[in-house]
């Protein structure tokens, strides 16, 4: 009897620490596999590095990671084009539709080798972890659903609700051919 | 019996555009579409007041409040491109020349026959980068017409020349970088067998410049900067300095941190004014980069402010800075106008400009001297300009500081106007479309990265108050105060048309609305099925009647991805449009109206 | 039971049934049951005190392991031992676990033990409510260490200032872990203070009039009111951080309103009579303890007495001391000095008191004695060091430095922990019926005294030197490496000196000698009954005609008899001369406070990650509350 509620805090207790930890620090060898990405012919999509999932996906369930994503998103004039996620000259990030797809991989590439319609390159800019950290937040502003580890807001003007308050989605994406 | 033959609905909706009329589609054949606003248009036709329109109409008829009630819809043009449309049509007697926002095709339409069928039409090639380098309904490219040549300027920075008979290009040359965030914003300008043509590109830090090229061969002949020494700027011997200080040497270097001035913006990315009497060319510079201003503390010569340059060599004769040190990034990049008037008793040449910072500045354009500059919409970040300075008179609570938020500076970034405003002698009164807009500006910091936005700061835009976010200004230019002030629910950003006695002009959700000139009163309306965003043109159509055109679309399709949940989405204009309503059709339409 | 019965008094009872008959029944009417469920449910005052202190000096064993591990760190410079992110959860749990779980609880759990043996009662008031609050800490103190565990401890700092605890700068839960610790501890201090007002306001025994209250139990009082004004601060504080952080309020945020500087004052308004609601037990419990080890009474009771309500007053006037380097006003800046200079006057004058009560008397220097001389010199070392930072133009370079870390420990463990380890070696006995080793516990003092003043005397120094609190690292260059490594060294003298405490009182709670009912022929109440005490503190409630009742009453001491022996009764007296004015109903034994605690616990654990906790786990807090406060049916206690 007394089992069954450890078995249920059990996946509570290892979520936290997944979520929680903090590594300021990369070891090199992990550093280098995060650029093993493999793309597909299109650029869109493709295969993730391995050690992601190695390292239990923490560009995804990382609030350290989410926020440093956050914090570059600023620093490196996201804004500029894509304002707080609503979009200017650059499409909205927040509303759920993503022009390449939606997975890791295409939003890693695009921060990477930049796209047809304007998005510059990062490759020279960012670091592959950098990189990560971006694709992470990013995934974070337009998801359908908040998560516990998601950045809260800056202490700056507040444009939207925060990222932990508010699914990015309102209504449903509409796709182009409407 | 104007009012029953109004076929649209003014009201919240933009409904699909009634269609008893011929819709011309691109590479199809003839076809209807009857919707029910078109059954009640029709039902509305037939209503006893209509009786009188089916009298024979006499020859000719001019445009004039007593004929405007009369103005039908002789046909629509679809383009299909998913906009924002910033460039009016261009009628040339039998031709009527359309641009499209990027991609551009450039089609030429033939007026003699009733469905406008297509001439020609011209696709130059598209670097797909710039689609990212314009924002918010921002200009995109433009042309010109001139001695039987059309001029283009497109986004991706080319310049291009065609014959405007049969769309063969002459020439094409490469004026712009997009991958340094570098465009054109609008149209060239022929001037005694030059071209003028200026960059856009503030929000980027991309330094500004104006350039001259040969008409005949597209072969630059200058190129001046609005930042940077003096002989990069075109500063020399006949540099009339209008106010101490700048008259030191090479201040658009001195007044800028050191090597600011390379990313220091100022782009000509509005219409450039050729005066032939004096053979002075006129231009505003944009704002300077990065927005914050703590980043570039100094007057930041020689950005937001306007130039009258030689054509010749485009040496500058003055420069009057009417935002010096710029605090919102307004630029002084709107349209001006050149006009020969009494002013005070006495003929003057004068230079019309309603600028971003909301006053209408009157100048002397022989020398630059500022002769009025009063507020033609809210303002409370400046208390008036000082004559004697020509600087503004800024209230020191709407200071825009790193790290802190000022909330509530009227007027807001884009500027009170970025559209073309118009001027009727008979009236004596000055059209401005303008915006009524104030907004929370929080200054952060920006770091430049070429090919990305350099601005560092957060804005979010709000009405100045209950009145319309919008407002057509008719400003009695004698007494340097708004005759009659039309609201508007959102802000205007297309130009105006003023002609034959009336203002016509067209709205974001898509109303294009003809008023009295004289009283201001609503004479027509039409609804668009998209927003209007350019000026509509006036002409006398090949078969002797008045003709009416507007190129609607306002980019708000799926395609543009805007999602204005995000206050500071559009440069903090989504926070104002919030509450516009989805185009139910938004690509780019040419709307032609004509008086039967 | 018949009405007869119900209220069956003890005086008829010695007539009818002869000697012992009082105390069985008695024992049968306020014992706890045995086994499991009736250690959750009772509601002694003694077994919850017992408890609390235990769980407290766990808390301090623990804090204490976790500033070895930083002394381990530091001892060499650039040293790996500890991660940069492990180092900052390590200094942020120690000082938030001393102060939030060791401090402020130990007090409070003293206090729970001893105000009603002091104060001649049977029970604390509303002992339902201490259980309640004793659950709470324990749940607090458990998340807190599971969450460290779990790699989700706080790590902003024992006082997570804004910007960096806010919701841009402290990712994750972490920050939210330490705000509603705050919540769960400031629930279970709030709970016994509370406590505390009312036993020693309206339980006196009968005769003790103010002037004749034990000091300690005059520390008490204050404390106690001290605690109900200084804590609603910082629980507004941290809820308000909580909900920066969760549901995106702007109370902090400047460019939408709010006002960083806004924390620092809820924080320090709370912050700086906190370290006073910790300092006053320990010196009240000096001056209880002082009297039996110089054999005379306490010299200059209306000036302790009234050093300690000005100490307890004054303290509210001193936070700003604290934000001395935030760019305040000059004109608050000095007013700020003067105050905390000034409560230097009372806490000197206290000083004078004892000096003067040892210089009359004759010191006998047994353990406790040892204790508060350690004291005397340890805490006016750092009260000189406190007026040395009082001042601004030098606190502004000492800020944030080790001179600081080294005044505050001075000021609290030679203030605070010093009198309380001399309190624990006295009231041993009372509470388990044995002594503890005076061989033993001279060990302790001297490698407390010597360890303590090797250990963080130095650091005075490396303050001067510019050496930087909450630093994992530094490098070699800048010479501190020398002085680091002598404080960790002798850290594990101190460590040792704690080592040897603990052993001995587990030791000797086994097998010490036995300790009879007045070991230290002492004068207070407490002293009369047996120890340890049994359930009903007192057979009758004695009634006091001086300050020091058991020396002046040596022959016998009078008592008041008339409580009813089926029942459970206690006495309520007046607030001035504590005339008997009412006999009163003390609750069962109840189980309602741990399930109420229990609720109370997933309400809030849970509101880190939601605020709909506040509403869905509202319903079983009401229907905890429901069963505690439900009815009984017996007519005393629906009067």
């Amino acid at each position: 009897m007394r089992v069954i509620p450890a078995a249920l805090l059990l996946p509570l207790i290892l979520a936290g620490c997944k979520r929680e930890a903090r590594e300021t620090r990369l070891d090199p060898p992990v550093a280098e596999a995060l650029g093993g990405v493999r793309v597909m012919a299109n650029g869109i999509s493709g295969q993730p590095p391995m050690v992601n999932a190695a390292q239990g996906e923490p560009y995804r369930n990382n609030a350290y990671q989410l926020a440093q994503g956050k914090r570059l998103y600023e620093w490196f004039n996201c804004q500029g084009c894509h304002a707080d996620g609503g979009g200017a000259s650059g499409p909205a990030l927040m509303n759920g539709w993503w022009r390449y797809g939606p997975d890791a991989v295409s939003i890693f590439v695009t921060l990477r080798d930049g796209r047809p319609n304007g998005m510059p390159s990062f490759r020279d800019r960012l670091t592959t972890e950098q990189m990560w950290q971006l694709t992470g937040y990013l995934q974070n502003l337009g998801a359908t659903v908040a998560a516990t580890a998601a950045p809260s807001r800056n202490d700056a003007m507040q444009t939207r609700p925060a990222e932990n308050r508010a699914p990015a989605m309102g209504a449903l994406p509409v796709s182009p051919d409407r | 019996m104007r009012l029953a033959a109004l076929p649209a609905v003014v009201g919240h909706s933009i409904t699909p555009v009634a269609a008893a009329v011929v819709d011309r589609e691109l590479g199809q054949p003839w076809g209807f579409r009857v919707t029910g606003w078109a059954v009640a248009a029709l039902l509305a036709m037939a209503l006893p007041g209509n009786v009188g329109a089916a009298e024979v109409p006499p020859a000719e008829k001019e445009l004039t409040p007593a004929s405007v009630g009369q103005l039908r819809l002789a046909f629509t043009f679809r383009t299909h491109h998913p906009g924002p449309a910033t460039q009016a049509p261009l009628a040339d007697g039998k031709t009527l020349f359309l641009l499209t926002p990027f991609p551009h095709t450039l089609y030429a339409l033939d007026l003699a026959t009733p469905d406008a069928t297509v001439r020609w039409r011209y696709t130059p090639e598209a670097d797909g980068t710039a689609r990212g380098r314009s924002c918010c309904g921002e200009g995109q490219g433009g042309m010109s017409l001139e001695g039987g040549r059309l001029y283009v300027n497109t986004l991706d920075g080319r310049t291009l020349a065609l014959d405007a008979a049969n769309g063969a290009p002459a020439w094409e040359v490469r004026t712009a970088d997009p991958s340094s965030g570098e465009s054109l914003a609008s149209a060239p300008l022929p001037a005694g067998g030059k071209l003028l043509l200026g960059n856009a590109g503030d929000r980027f830090g991309v330094r500004g410049w104006i350039a001259a090229l040969d008409a005949g061969t597209g072969r630059r002949l200058w190129r001046l900067h609005s930042t940077g020494e003096d002989a990069e700027v075109g500063i020399g011997a006949g540099f009339r300095p209008l106010y101490p200080g700048d008259d030191r040497a090479d201040r658009g270097v001195a007044s800028w941190p050191p090597s600011a001035w390379q990313q220091g913006g100022g782009g000509v990315s509005g219409p450039i004014l050729w005066d032939a009497g004096s053979g002075l060319v006129f231009h505003g510079t944009g704002h300077p980069a990065p927005l914050v201003p703590d980043q570039r503390q100094g007057d930041n010569r020689w950005t937001s402010g306007l130039f009258a340059r030689e054509l010749e060599t485009g040496r500058a004769r003055w420069f009057d800075p009417l935002n010096s040190h710029d605090l919102y990034g307004l630029g002084a990049t709107a349209s001006s106008l050149l006009l020969d008037r009494d002013w005070r008793g006495a003929p003057r040449r004068l230079l019309v400009h309603p600028d971003a910072n909301g006053h209408v500045y009157v100048l002397d354009r022989g020398t630059g001297e500022i002769l009025s500059a009063e507020p033609f919409v809210p303002v409370n970040a400046t208390a008036g300009v000082d004559l004697a300075t020509g600087a503004l008179r800024r209230d020191e609570s709407k200071a825009v500081r790193r790290g802190r938020m000022t909330r509530d500076i009227c007027p807001a970034s884009p500027g009170a106007v970025t559209g073309a405003s118009a001027f009727l002698p008979e009236t004596g009164l000055l059209y401005i479309p303008s915006r009524r807009l104030c907004m929370d500006m929080e200054a952060r910091n920006a770091n430049y990265i070429r090919g990305t936005g350099f601005t560092g700061a957060n804005l979010r835009l709000r009405p100045a108050d209950g009145e319309g976010q919008g407002a057509l200004v008719g400003w009695d230019l004698e007494a340097g105060r708004p005759a009659w002030t039309v609201p508007e629910r959102f802000p205007l950003s297309g130009g105006v048309l003023a002609t034959g006695g009336l203002v016509v002009y067209g709205t974001l959700d898509g109303v294009l609305k003809a008023l009295d000139a004289r009283s201001g009163a609503v004479l027509w309306q039409f609804q668009a099925a998209s927003g209007i965003l350019s000026r509509p043109v006036a002409f006398r159509g090949p078969d002797g009647h008045a003709q009416l055109a507007v190129l609607a679309g306002s980019g708000d399709g799926p395609e543009a991805e805007i999602d204005r949940r995000d206050a500071s989405a559009e440069d903090g204009m989504g926070n104002v449009l919030r509450d516009l309503p989805r185009s139910p059709d938004p690509g780019v339409t040419l709307y032609m109206f004509r008086l039967p | 039971m018949t009405p007869a019965e119900r209220d069956l008094r003890d005086a008829a009872l010695e007539a009818t049934e002869g000697a012992g008959a009082l105390e069985r029944r008695l024992e049968r009417t306020w014992r706890t049951r045995e086994g499991f469920w009736g250690a959750l449910s009772t509601v002694d005052h003694k077994i919850i005190g017992r408890r609390y202190i235990v769980t407290a000096f766990a808390f301090l064993a623990l804090g204490g392991v976790l500033a070895m591990l930083m002394r381990l760190q530091l001892a060499r410079p650039e040293s790996r031992f500890l991660s940069a992110d492990l180092y900052n959860q390590i200094f942020t749990i120690h000082g938030a676990n001393m102060m939030f779980l060791f401090a402020v609880p130990v007090a409070e759990a003293m206090a729970v033990y001893l105000v009603p043996l002091l104060v001649g009662t049977r029970n604390i008031a509303f002992p339902r409510l201490g259980a309640f609050s004793y659950w709470v800490y324990l749940f607090g103190g458990i998340m807190l260490w599971v969450a460290f565990i779990l790699q989700t401890g706080p790590d902003v700092g024992w006082f997570a200032y804004v910007p960096l605890s806010g919701p841009q700068y402290a990712s994750g839960k972490r920050a939210d872990v330490w705000a509603q610790m705050i919540t769960f501890t400031e629930i279970s201090a709030l709970a016994v203070a509370v406590e505390i007002v009312v036993t020693v306001l309206k339980q006196r025994a009968p005769g003790m009039s103010l002037d004749r209250i034990p000091i300690v139990v005059w520390a008490m009082l204050v404390m106690a009111f001290m605690i109900i004004l200084a804590m609603p601060a910082v629980v507004t504080g941290s809820s308000v951080l909580i909900m920066d952080r969760l549901v995106g309020t702007h109370f902090f945020n400047p460019a939408e309103g709010g006002d960083v500087l806004l924390w620092q004052h809820l924080f320090w308004f709370f912050g700086h009579p906190e370290v006073y609601i910790i300092f006053l037990p320990s010196v009240g419990m000096l001056s209880t303890m002082l009297p039996s080890f110089v054999r005379r009474p306490i010299f200059g009771y209306l000036a302790l007495v009234m050093s300690i309500m000005a100490i307890g007053v004054l303290a509210f006037g001193l936070w700003v001391h604290h934000m001395f380097t935030t760019g305040l006003p000059r004109l608050g800046e000095s007013f700020f000095t003067a105050s905390s200079m000034a409560i230097a006057v009372p806490a000197g004058t206290q000083i004078f008191c004892w000096i003067a009560t040892i210089w009359l008397g004759r010191p006998v220097f047994r353990v406790p004695f040892l204790f508060i001389l350690a004291f005397f010199f340890t805490f006016v070392l750092g009260g000189m060091t406190g007026v040395m930072v009082a001042s601004v133009p030098l606190d502004t370079q000492l800020h944030d430095t080790y001179f600081v870390v080294a005044h505050f420990h001075y000021v609290l463990v030679g203030g605070a922990v010093f009198p309380l380890l001399g309190a624990i070696y006295y009231w041993f006995p009372k509470i388990t019926g044995r002594m503890m080793s005076e061989r033993i516990g001279r060990w302790v003092v001297g490698l407390l005294f010597l360890g303590f003043n090797f250990t963080f005397f130095p650091m005075h120094i490396l303050g001067l030197q510019g050496m930087p609190r909450r630093i994992y690292a530094y490098p070699p260059e800048l010479g501190w490496g020398g002085m680091n490594l002598f404080v960790s060294l002798c850290s594990i003298a101190l460590a040792a000196g704690f080592l040897l405490f603990f052993v001995d009182a587990v030791r000797s709670a086994r097998k010490g000698p036995p300790a009879g009912d007045n070991p230290w022929d002492a004068s207070t109440l407490e002293w009369a009954t047996t120890s340890p005490p049994p359930p009903y503190n007192f057979a009758r409630i004695p009634v006091v005609t001086s300050a020091a009742p058991l020396w002046d009453e040596r022959a016998a001491l009078p008592v008041a008899s008339g409580l009813s022996v089926n029942r459970r009764e206690l006495l309520i007296t007046t607030m001035g001369t504590a005339t008997p004015e009412v006999r009163e109903t003390s609750p069962q034994n109840s189980i309602w406070p741990f399930w109420a605690a229990l609720a109370t616990s997933v309400m809030l654990v849970w509101s880190i990650f939601s605020p709909w906790a506040l509403v869905w786990a509202s319903i079983p807090v009401a229907i905890t509350l429901i069963g505690w406060f439900w009815p009984r049916g017996t007519p005393e206690d629906d009067a």
